[in-house]
């Protein structure tokens, strides 16, 4: 296995993609003639797998989506696209391209796995539900999971794109690293490893300020894990989009590739809330939200207490 | 090669999974069934499952078969012999 630090050298495509821009390079590689299959939000901003041959359906699948994916019927597409010849990457969870693997239960030379580090899946029934909670019955147009333009790669801040309103928070981050909300499977995950059922495995490069501090202006960077000598071919012809260092994988170690996460003392407690309770006080208890009248009284308490200490 | 509905009919319905933390629904259990037996449906928390219809299940066991959270406990089991 090798270990890279790698961003894109084109800086609008990084400053647009969750990490380092390596998933939009090796995918560059399909687009003439291949089939690329990927993780996309659907129209009311579920995540789904879908297959696109163009460049405009392949930008949809850039950056992650922190929400389980829904595959329908992927796996048999992608099969007869195989049959027939087509240059097929494949792109998503472990889990994901793990089952991939086994449901076709031999190799393909025409076939690229890309897998994706992951934490572990959020469920997409509250996802639904935050996102009625936050855009209070507005029209969504976007979502950024984690909006690079306004804030910085590690700041992990998530913005809702209404119409005629922008809304920035970070309740489903903290829902997301509280890890009450992933799925069972996740606290047992077998591939959180450094062995990998992708030819790619793709991160972010936490720790790139020891790995490689020349690349780390918190704009994002991607770690990039390859596993195989196909994985090694296509890098290879993706180097000509990138720039790359090669690292140690001891200064690599992210969580999720060392062991799964526990599961969270309160997980139990947290379900019974969700199916109880409305979801501002989810978002009181769980997401770390303090909602604006709470925000307000503090300002001007803040605010009574310099000027009564002017005085 | 065409499973045979009488032979396997004796066999019981697979079971995909005893906890739930042994699903990962990757749904190749679900792509894999040559009777289109096994559906994708939510449980409580809005996570998809696999679910096999008793009355189009040929017992072929096939699905058993390409789960890879199984592969996985059975490499890691076959490890630590």
């Amino acid at each position: 296995m090798n270990v890279y630090a790698v961003k894109h050298k084109d800086e609008r495509i990084r400053a647009t993609s969750r990490s380092g821009g390596i998933f939009t390079a090796i995918s560059d590689l399909f687009l003439d003639g291949g089939v690329v299959y990927g993780c996309v939000l659907d129209e009311n901003y579920n995540a789904i797998h879908v297959r696109t041959e163009n460049k405009t359906g392949r930008d949809l699948m850039r950056g992650s989506k922190y929400i389980q994916s829904r595959l329908g019927d992927c796996y048999k597409q992608i099969k007869n696209d195989l049959e027939d010849g087509r240059h097929v990457l494949f792109s998503g969870t472990s889990c994901q391209v793990a089952g991939f693997r086994c449901f076709l239960k031999k190799d393909y030379n025409n076939l690229l796995c890309i897998d994706i580090v992951c934490h572990g899946v959020p469920s997409p029934k509250v996802w639904k539900t935050y996102l009625d909670w936050i855009s209070k019955g507005k029209t969504i147009i976007n979502v950024d999971f984690r909006n690079k333009k306004d804030f910085g790669w590690r700041d992990h801040v998530e913005t809702i794109f209404c119409k005629n309103k922008k809304i920035n928070s970070q309740v489903w981050t903290y829902l997301f690293y509280s890890h009450n909300i992933l799925r069972p499977v996740c606290y047992e995950c077998p591939y959180k490893s450094i062995d990998h059922p992708g030819d790619i495995t793709i991160a972010d490069y936490w720790g790139i300020e020891k790995a490689c501090p020349r690349l780390d202006d918190n704009k994002g960077v991607s770690l990039v894990l390859v596993n195989t000598e196909k994985g090694s071919l296509y890098f290879e012809k993706a180097k000509n989009d990138i720039v790359w260092y090669k690292t140690r994988i001891e200064d690599s170690m992210q969580h999720p590739l060392i062991e799964p996460e526990k599961v969270p003392d309160e997980r139990n407690q947290f379900w019974k809330d969700f199916e109880n309770k409305d979801f501002s006080y989810i978002a009181r208890k769980y997401g770390n939200y303090t909602p604006l009248w709470r925000r307000t009284l503090r300002k001007a308490k803040h605010l009574i207490k310099k000027v009564l200490g002017k005085d | 090669m065409e499973p045979n509905n009488k032979i396997q009919n004796t066999n019981p319905i697979p079971i995909l999974y005893e906890r739930k933390e042994d699903c990962c629904g990757c749904t190749a259990c679900y792509a894999i069934c040559p009777r289109q037996a096994i559906s994708m449906e939510d449980d409580l928390e809005g996570f998809a499952y696999p679910h096999i219809d008793a009355e189009k299940c040929i017992r072929c066991q096939m699905c058993m078969k390409v789960c890879p959270i199984k592969e996985a406990k059975r490499s890691v089991t076959a490890r630590q012999r």
